[in-house]
């Protein structure tokens, strides 16, 4: 058992319970951490640390799942933020950074000519499937199986017979251009988009970068069909290329959506496109309370200019080269062998000899008793905040922690 | 298309004639005095009424094991999925028995027996030491774990969901017991059983103790603040677990059932687990 080290998230984990369905709801929920020897809820964060309602601090490496990629209170992103705030956030109108913002992207994203602001990736990826199945008057959207593109019914787990919103999706395994080909030839004229990420991160599992000339080979069926091919970014964006993950992938999109690091945590989710698609998005009644609201368009104004200036993708790669290496060899000290899998700067470790992943929660709990916070189950991420101090400070850790782990699962 | 979130009488009926033969099974293996009441010999009975669904026990020296081969002495056949549903979940149900061999009154006689101590036992929350505990608890434990399993080959409104439920083996186990229970998937075909699980265990739900387990299974636990506070943990292939949540859910709703009223009242057991967990993949 945990000791109560954890007391304070428990308690507030037993209140919310009460009030909250399930206390903590989607991919926050304790469940997908390991229940128990986690913490639940969080206070505070500041660059790479953060600290949690027992008052506990970690080096964290799932940065807000992604979107904190220069760290948490970041004053160059927060500055200009908090001084729109005071100035007025949603105004009734969208403010001039709004027509900034869309500028500044489609001067930097690769291939893409427009941009729609919304709040979450969910938003992005939905409005994405929609605009495609409007552009092309087809209905049958192909995602690879156990990817993830939000928590809209059409792509997420909530599977009810009466949700409908599933019966034009089909799926195939991330990486075989054999299964897509096929669904290919059996929806004839009735595909309306391919959705991607620009390598497949699925939960519970290694991730798996793309096999030589797959995009290629998407681009070709989807053009064949006259189908669209849309890259979700959101989890990848600016920790591979500046310009979108396309580009070193070797992937030409008709959409690309992103969000998280957009704008250093601040909410906002947006959808880019090339200029055949312009008109369709046009006519399509696209709106939000809050989609225009104007500080998280500053932020992700100031947020660019940062990574720009920085070379974030070069630091966050290099600094995610160094802790695979470190972890690699900590673990082989032990006698594990350990794989990190997918891009350095978004990593993930698992024990090839456990694939039900009772090795990589032990690992995890024990991490987070040491103030390291690793997800058992999601990749992680590094940031700028992220320093050769703190990634040698986090193998020193992970050895111990081999080494328990060694000692309680052999 | 048919209201698939309304259960129907043969759902009910599949679901508890399978939980009613495990929990014989179980009685007569952990209730030694009732085993040495019941009559002597080997002899076997079948449950009918509810299309496609037919459940054989053999009785052997007072121990019950489910056996889908050989002669019955007797066969219960319900007049119907209704009758069979209620009377399975204790109420009203025309039953007629017909018999096939002269041990049908000895078949009959053991069958009502153990369904009597059944209904006992598992209505039991005061008990003289742990022993006894922990042998409701095994019931307890035996009847969701069977419910789970029949609830997912059956309930038209959780397949979808339980179909996504990767094969492998799933473990639960009472710390400080020698308490165990487990559920296989291998494509079609579900299996649970109690005791040591048949091979590795590609994930394991542990209660902290008896008392943890006795209280999730009898609603008497909250099961988030257990799920919270670690007296019950997950651990290995977790989506396995999360996908026996809602089908423990449903199977609580089955066993709710009451003929003429389907209502799906909310489940306030282990069920109640699905909620912590939301979406399978992650941001």
């Amino acid at each position: 058992m945990s000791g109560n080290r954890y007391r304070i998230s428990q308690d507030l984990y037993d209140r919310g319970a009460a009030v909250i369905p399930g206390g903590i709801y989607g991919s926050k929920s304790p469940g997908f951490t390991v229940p128990g020897r986690f913490p639940y809820y969080f206070t505070e964060g500041e660059g790479c640390r953060i600290t949690d309602a027992d008052g506990h601090s970690y080096i964290d490496y799932l940065c807000g799942f992604g979107s904190m990629i220069l760290g948490f209170g970041n004053p160059v992103v927060d500055n200009p933020a908090i001084a729109q705030l005071r100035r007025g956030d949603l105004l009734n109108q969208p403010g001039p950074p709004m027509v900034e913002l869309a500028e500044r992207l489609t001067g930097l994203i690769s291939g893409m000519d427009w941009a729609v602001f919304a709040k979450n990736g969910t938003d992005a990826t939905t409005l994405a499937v929609t605009l495609s199945r409007v552009h092309t008057g087809k209905s049958h959207i192909l995602m690879a199986r156990g990817a993830y593109h939000g928590s809209a019914n059409w792509c997420s787990s909530n599977d009810y017979p009466v949700l409908r919103d599933k019966d034009d999706v089909r799926t195939f395994t991330y990486g075989s251009v054999s299964e897509l080909g096929a669904l290919f030839d059996e929806l004839n004229d009735d595909i309306a988009a391919v959705i991607l990420t620009p390598y497949h991160h699925a939960a519970w599992a290694e991730q798996q970068m793309p096999p030589d000339g797959w995009h290629k080979e998407v681009r070709r069926l989807c053009d064949h069909e006259g189908a669209l091919f849309i890259m979700d970014d959101i989890r990848a964006n600016f920790r591979l290329s500046l310009h979108g993950s396309h580009t070193v992938m070797r992937a030409k999109p008709d959409f690309i959506t992103m969000g998280k690091s957009l704008a250093n945590g601040y909410p906002i989710g947006a959808l880019m496109g090339t200029g055949a698609l312009k008109k369709t998005a046009a006519g399509f009644f696209i709106t939000g309370t809050f989609w225009t609201s104007t500080v998280p368009f500053v932020a992700a104004l100031a947020c660019l200019d940062e990574m720009e200036r920085l070379d974030v993708a070069g630091h966050v790669n290099a600094m995610g080269e160094r802790l695979r290496a470190g972890l690699v060899s900590a673990a082989a000290d032990a006698g594990y062998e350990v794989k990190v899998t997918g891009p350095p700067a978004i990593p993930f470790m698992t024990f090839p000899s456990d694939m039900d992943m009772y090795h990589n929660q032990e690992f995890s709990a024990r991490m987070a008793a040491k103030g390291v916070y690793l997800h058992p189950h999601h990749n992680w991420f590094l940031s700028w905040a992220h320093k050769a101090p703190d990634i040698d400070e986090t193998i020193e850790k992970a050895a111990e922690a081999f080494w328990e782990v060694k000692a309680s699962l052999g | 298309m048919p209201n698939l979130k309304n259960l129907t009488p043969e759902v009910v009926a599949r679901v508890r004639s399978g939980v009613v033969c495990a929990l014989i099974c179980a009685v007569t293996d952990l209730d030694e005095t009732l085993r040495r009441s019941l009559p002597r010999g080997r002899f076997g009975l079948t449950l009918s009424g509810a299309p496609g669904v037919r459940r054989r026990l053999r009785f052997d020296d007072g121990l019950a094991v489910e056996s889908g081969r050989g002669g019955s002495a007797v066969n219960l056949r319900f007049a119907g999925a209704a009758a069979m549903a209620s009377a399975l979940g204790g109420g009203k149900g025309t039953v007629i028995p017909l018999p096939t061999s002269p041990n049908f009154l000895k078949a009959v006689k053991a069958f009502m027996a153990s369904s009597e101590r059944v209904g006992e036992l598992s209505a039991r929350r005061e008990f003289a030491n742990d022993e006894e505990k922990e042998a409701v608890t095994d019931m307890l434990m035996t009847a969701a774990l069977r419910g789970v399993i029949e609830t997912a080959r059956t309930d038209p409104w959780t397949a979808s969901r339980s179909s996504k439920m990767p094969d492998g083996l799933v473990e639960l186990k009472v710390e400080g017991t020698v308490l165990k229970g487990w559920i296989r998937r291998r494509g079609a075909v579900w299996e649970s059983g109690r005791g040591e699980a048949p091979g590795p265990v590609n994930s394991r739900l542990t209660f902290a103790d008896l008392d943890t387990a006795f209280g999730l299974f009898t609603g008497n636990v909250v099961a988030l603040h257990a799920l919270g506070r670690g007296t019950v943990s997950i651990r290995g292939r977790i989506p396995m677990i999360q996908t026996l949540f809602p089908l423990l859910d449903r199977f609580s709703e089955i066993m709710k059932w009451h003929h003429g009223n389907d209502a799906s009242a909310p489940a306030t057991t282990m069920g109640e687990l699905d909620e912590a967990f939301g979406e399978e993949a992650t941001e």
